[in-house]
């Protein structure tokens, strides 16, 4: 942002402003997100679609600051996140943002209830939050679970152990990377219901990138990318 | 303590390769605490088998100069020196009066050399402990004044028998020829490869042979309970002796040697002198070439842990970077659920810490146990190597302080070696660690 101020913009919850992102391959550069702009407004429950290679990962990645845009702004509640130090950014992450992977990505030397208590001990807080964990765990239905490590897990109840896991700070935003990718349709309808009902109930906002037309459908506002740009903007009742 | 928990985990995760890395350090901590412990016995056991030797650890001389200038050793002012052992605090009963010479015994046209050790056997408990009587009974040593014992081995070579008269033959302390005759009382195992070089009769007699009066001594032989107090009472007593009378200037270990059994050193003469004066000497004083062989024992040892660990640490230096590479997944989403750069580094750091510890504690517990084997396999008294040996048996204490610098220095050296890969986890990219698992 060189001359306007983050007033002047007007933005959202999340705003992405001309974001371009550029990967070095080789001596060539593969132009993964050319000028994506989008506002979300808070308790959204996002899909962004597209096929492989259209820049959905880049553009989740951006939003979750794991990855930086090579041009344009990145604003995560009015804050501009080029301005922060690794630190700050973690940070950020930590408290604003919950994360769920295509391929789950759990810690394989914690059990269930461990890899859901994770992010919480990175804040070092010593309180006790055993009955939040706990209600997490009833909530995505994996009571008699609790102590099995991933590797004993299927990969639906995976999934669950990370949904659980992204919401134990209690972000505003949980962003998901292809979350039923790696499951089957059943599987991956009652993730997506799941994720839909804690949007509805807590209000969190969820932005998930997926190409299965079925679970896009259950979106309230879609976004379709298409060579790393916006091909179509869809709200529900639009 | 999330990290601590995850590297604990993490290092349980790769059993084999844990094993294996934790053995390789256990390994050199072994060898070096062994080397450790075998100097500490070795250098202990030198002093005790010489202390016994010596009968004590610090010895006062009174030195007569003669009119003809000839220094004799004879204690004519043994007061003075009592009361300065009761003011310093030594007791009477750790003191022994000695005299002795170097004689050679004639029997049946055979003969053997050896230091006779005028001792007051109702006073020299500490060598009835030790002694080892195979023949003769200590009642028959004592009631008789003319009783020698002999080592097993030189009665052997003079083919002698208890109860035999040997010849002996030796100097004056005024240097004149003398023979006298000893009957053998007792005969004792080998003490020891210095042990065998002395015999053992009373006091008086050894002073007739000298002729010396028989009532008199030559040394004062002084046990003390520690070694580590050796220099410190030896300054003391030499401090407080010269208050009282004129004592020879402490020497250096270059002054001395052991020659036999016998102390020798050589007098200082830039300082002339006249009538009598004390001398006050130490274990410690004769036997720094020991010293300095355990130093170099205790350097060898410590370049064999260096060497070992220098190989140790190429280990961890490429674990490490293989264990970075085999997280990249698990990094990156512990980076994107909020963990920051520098818990990503001490996740590694107590991984290598713990496996620093794991492989320490390991090689201590070998280290003991191979010791405590060792221990079941006793070394001939007449092997030279025995003088290492507390009758026979390799000794290996512990040692302390080289344990905690053995655990400081591979602790930090491992962590030091750890450093670089978990620097590298920590900085690495969380999108594009993320990325390579997609």
């Amino acid at each position: 942002m060189t001359n306007q101020t983050l007033e002047e913009l007007a933005v959202g919850f999340v705003t992405l402003q001309d974001v371009h992102k550029v990967y070095p391959l080789g001596k060539t550069e593969v132009h993964a997100v050319q000028g994506v702009s989008l506002d979300i407004q808070e308790g959204d429950f996002i899909s962004i679609a597209g096929p492989s290679g259209s820049g959905k990962s880049t553009v989740l990645n951006m939003i979750g600051c794991i990855d930086v845009p090579t041009k344009g702004s990145v604003i995560l509640d009015s804050q501009d996140t080029k301005t922060l130090k690794d630190r700050e950014i973690t940070s950020l992450r930590h408290r604003f943002i919950g994360f769920i992977f295509q391929s789950f990505n759990l810690i394989p030397v914690l059990n269930t209830y461990e890899n859901i208590e994770f992010p919480l001990l990175l804040a070092r807080k010593k309180l006790s939050q055993r009955e939040w964990i706990e209600h997490l765990i009833e909530e995505v239905g994996l009571k008699d679970w609790i102590s099995h490590r991933p590797n004993e897990l299927s990969g639906g109840q995976r999934q669950r152990v990370a949904i659980a896991r992204a919401l134990v700070t209690k972000p505003r935003l949980v962003l998901a990377d292809e979350p039923t990718a790696n499951l089957d349709s059943d599987t991956g309808e009652k993730i997506i219901e799941l994720m839909k009902r804690i949007n509805r109930e807590q209000g969190t906002t969820f932005i998930f990138s997926t190409h299965d037309q079925d679970i896009v459908q259950i979106a309230d506002h879609v976004i379709r990318l298409l060579d790393g740009k916006i091909a179509e903007e869809q709200r529900r009742g639009q | 303590m999330i990290e601590m928990k995850l590297a604990l985990r993490n290092l349980a995760r790769q059993k084999k390769r844990t094993i294996l890395l934790g053995g390789a350090i256990a390994f050199g901590i072994m060898v070096i605490t062994l080397v450790n412990s075998f100097t500490a016995g070795a250098e202990y056991n030198v002093k005790e088998n010489f202390s016994y030797l010596l009968a004590g650890h610090i010895y006062v001389e009174e030195q007569i100069r003669r009119d003809d200038d000839k220094v004799v050793l004879l204690f004519e002012h043994p007061q003075v020196v009592e009361e300065t052992l009761a003011e310093i605090g030594i007791d009477a009963r750790s003191v022994m009066r000695r005299s002795a010479y170097q004689g050679q015994f004639i029997f049946s046209g055979r003969s053997a050399d050896q230091t006779v050790q005028g001792v007051n056997w109702e006073r020299e408990n500490a060598l009835q402990e030790r002694m080892i009587l195979l023949e003769g009974q200590l009642e028959d040593i004592i009631s008789d004044p003319s009783a020698v014992v002999l080592s097993e081995q030189v009665a052997r070579r003079l083919g002698a028998e208890i109860g035999d008269e040997l010849i002996v033959r030796m100097s004056t302390v005024t240097g004149q020829q003398n023979v006298g005759s000893l009957v053998i009382r007792g005969i004792m195992q080998d003490p020891g490869l210095l042990g065998s070089i002395s015999a053992y009769a009373h006091l008086e007699m050894v002073n007739s042979h000298i002729n010396i009066p028989v009532d008199s001594y030559q040394a004062l032989h002084i046990s003390i309970d520690r070694f580590t107090q050796v220099d410190m009472l030896t300054d003391q007593l030499h401090r407080a002796l010269g208050e009282r009378a004129a004592v020879a200037p402490r020497i250096s270990q270059q002054d001395v040697a052991v020659t036999s059994t016998s102390l020798v050193y050589q007098d200082d003469e830039s300082e002339p002198w006249t009538g009598s004066r004390f001398s006050v000497t130490n274990i410690n004083d004769y036997l720094g070439q020991i010293e300095q062989i355990s130093s170099a024992l205790t350097i060898t040892g410590m370049v064999i842990l260096l060497v070992l660990i220098a190989i140790i640490m190429v280990g961890v230096i490429n674990t490490f970077r293989m264990v970075m590479y085999e997280r990249v997944k698990e990094i990156g989403t512990m980076r994107a659920v909020g963990m920051q750069r520098k818990s990503v580094k001490r996740l590694f750091l107590w991984e290598a810490c713990f496996l620093a510890l794991f492989g320490y504690l390991a090689g201590v517990v070998l280290a003991l146990g191979v010791s405590a084997v060792i221990g079941f396999f006793p070394i001939p008294l007449e092997n030279p190597f025995s003088l290492f040996t507390q009758s026979g048996i390799i000794t290996f204490p512990i040692q302390l302080g080289s344990l905690a610098v053995n655990f400081l220095l591979i602790t930090v050296l491992t962590v030091c070696a750890a450093w670089f890969p978990a620097r590298k986890a920590a900085r690495m990219d969380p999108a594009a660690a993320l990325r390579a698992t997609a």
